[in-house]
């Protein structure tokens, strides 16, 4: 190659300067799903330092690991003998009973990191100048939240699922036989994921510290528990109705109730109240949340 | 040419603080310094202007549309606090990307701006570190980036300097001349700092105590005076005396002669007295109004009551 032709082939960088932009503009719908899926990376600790990630996928590890756990022993033992009409594991409505606790920390752990960073670091006063409200920025982080603490209940789920259904001889009359469990854990899923989300947001919009936030929400619902149980005996009659704020008791019994089974006779309560109550405590945190953040607008 | 930012009799209350009283202003193209000191009501202004805060009566609007009626102005609207708004575990081109998308444009436009942008205040390599790391002259970049990222027509700057050493202070004024200039965006920036507004605006207004108390071009506040400063190295007492003898009566003010009143014949005497002083002379201007003075003159009208 020449030294002509060598020469010819080096570009030059020119500065064009300050370029405005042209392009499009897609207002309050693309603001909000930015914030939306900027919600979705946080909660699995995306774009952030190891230590976030870790602590997302170690307590979604331990919500899935039971399912995962039945499905490799599954697996495993199939390859020795014939396992006829499917393994006895962990049923889907046991499954909630095991998964509350670990998803309610789930939701203290990780819920108060998509809130309280934007409101200690100011970042939140970026966000309401731009062409969204508070409410769009509210509702867009708890539908973040949301969606993750859904794919954190029902993914285990799913698998649990599909995998007894592939383990038996006869698929499609295990299918035609369990298919209602399908829309059964995906309802109850759903009961269990929105009352975790709301409350997590809730109290963390009342801090500006996720490790406050973290341990607020654990004790409100821990200790909370603990309080309604002593209150309940103290107040004699009334007591049975004071036992529907504790959700830890009163998510199980929902639970029950949507899989077709027997609540309990914890009080005299059927499981349309259970349900009921668990609304109420859903909805009650989420204006909570939602009257907090036009209060800090304000 | 119709004003681009307009507010009309904005009023508010923190308790019994008036933060401001029937502000009304309208903000033109170009370099707009809001100046006034802590507690002026600069601040709250630009948080109305941004519906950040409710004001109790008044409105703003901004190209002919009212503020508050219609978030979506604030797609053209850019804002840099004056307080920490940087998440610390984030990089600043994450960052400036996520804001330009929340500004309305899409994700692969969005990271184009964000790395354009942040070239143009000056951040490189950097750029891809967590902005926990930044030093406070490379955080104030950030927070202009982030104003810059979705294009507006106008940015709105509160105390830009705020925090930076002298020569970070220059770097963010001439920062924001360019932008004003090359890039063609509209600025209204807050400072208390008044050598920092005279640097980098075009006009000015003056807030003091929730009012307006003066707004112009920088050159109406700044003009020059018939008073004349002479500063020597040494001989200030043997200049002052042979000035004396000539008829020039010399004050010293923190080590610098001041003449009042000079006309063309001051100056000949001036040059003459140096001479026979021997006087080491390195400067002799004629003062400008200072806008300390602005300040301490509308003070004096508004106690006389004119």
């Amino acid at each position: 190659m020449t030294q002509g032709n060598q020469a010819q082939r080096y570009g030059e960088v020119f500065d064009l300067g300050y370029q405005q932009y042209a392009g499009a503009r897609e207002g309050r719908w693309r603001a909000r799903r930015s914030l939306f899926w900027d919600g979705v990376r946080t909660s699995f600790g995306l774009g952030r330092g190891a230590f976030s990630k870790f602590l997302s996928f170690l307590l979604i590890g331990i919500i899935s690991a039971p399912a995962i756990f039945f499905v490799v022993i599954t697996a495993f033992i199939s390859q020795f003998e014939d396992t006829g009409g499917g393994l006895d594991g962990f049923r889907s409505v046991d499954y909630y009973g095991y998964a509350y606790f670990p998803l309610l920390i789930f939701a203290a752990v990780v819920g108060p990191e998509l809130l309280t960073p934007d409101r200690r670091y100011g970042v939140i006063s970026l966000y309401l100048v731009r062409p969204i409200t508070v409410l769009d920025y509210a509702v867009s982080r708890w539908a973040a939240f949301l969606v993750v603490s859904l794919a954190v209940v029902y993914a285990p789920q799913l698998l649990l699922f599909f995998s007894t259904a592939l383990s038996q001889q006869d698929i499609v009359q295990w299918t035609q036989d369990n298919w209602l469990t399908l829309p059964r854990f995906l309802a109850s899923g759903f009961v269990l994921a929105a009352f975790t989300t709301t409350v997590a947001m809730a109290v963390s919009s009342f801090t500006t510290r996720r490790p406050v936030a973290t341990g607020a929400i654990l004790a409100l619902v821990f200790v909370g528990s603990i309080v309604v149980e002593l209150a309940s005996v103290a107040a004699g009659e009334f007591g049975q109705w004071l036992t529907l704020l504790d959700s830890a008791m009163v998510l199980p019994l929902v639970n029950n109730w949507i899989f077709g089974l027997d609540v309990g006779r914890v009080n005299d309560f059927d499981g349309p109240v259970y349900f009921a109550a668990v609304m109420a405590y859903t909805f009650v945190a989420g204006a909570v949340y939602l009257w907090r953040y036009r209060k800090l607008k304000a | 040419m119709p004003p681009l930012l307009l507010t009309k009799d904005l009023t508010k209350h923190f308790g019994a603080t008036r933060a401001l009283d029937g502000v009304s202003l309208e903000v033109h193209q170009g370099i707009t310094g809001l100046l006034g000191a802590n507690g002026a009501g600069k601040s709250t202004m630009i948080k109305i202007v941004l519906g950040l805060i409710d004001p109790d009566s008044g409105s703003t609007e901004f190209m002919g549309v009212d503020t508050r009626s219609s978030p979506l102005v604030r797609e053209r609207i850019g804002y840099m606090p004056e307080h920490d708004c940087l998440p610390p575990k984030v990089s600043a081109t994450e960052f400036v990307s996520h804001m330009a998308q929340v500004s309305g444009l899409p994700p692969s436009e969005a990271r184009t701006r964000a790395a354009d942008v942040l070239r143009h205040v000056g951040l490189d390599e950097e750029r891809y570190r967590s902005m926990g790391t930044y030093s406070t002259g490379m955080k104030q970049r950030v927070k202009l980036a982030q104003a810059l990222a979705h294009d507006p027509l106008m940015i709105l700057l509160d105390e830009p300097t705020s925090g930076l050493d002298p020569a970070g202070r220059q770097e963010m004024l001439d920062l924001i001349r360019r932008t004003g200039t090359e890039f063609g965006i509209s600025i209204l920036m807050t400072s208390h700092l008044m050598g920092d507004v005279e640097r980098s605006s075009d006009r000015i207004i003056v807030l003091d105590a929730g009012k307006v108390l003066r707004e112009g071009e920088v050159s109406g506040f700044t003009q020059e005076t018939e008073t004349l400063i002479i500063n020597v190295v040494e001989g200030t007492e043997e200049l002052s005396g042979a000035l004396a003898k000539r008829g020039v009566t010399a004050t010293l003010e923190r080590g610098a002669l001041i003449v009042e009143d000079a006309d063309t014949a001051t100056y000949d005497a001036i040059r003459d007295a140096v001479v026979e002083s021997g006087a080491l002379l390195y400067r002799l201007a004629p003062r400008r109004h200072s806008l300390n003075e602005v300040f301490d003159a509308d003070d004096e009208n508004l106690e006389n009551g004119q």
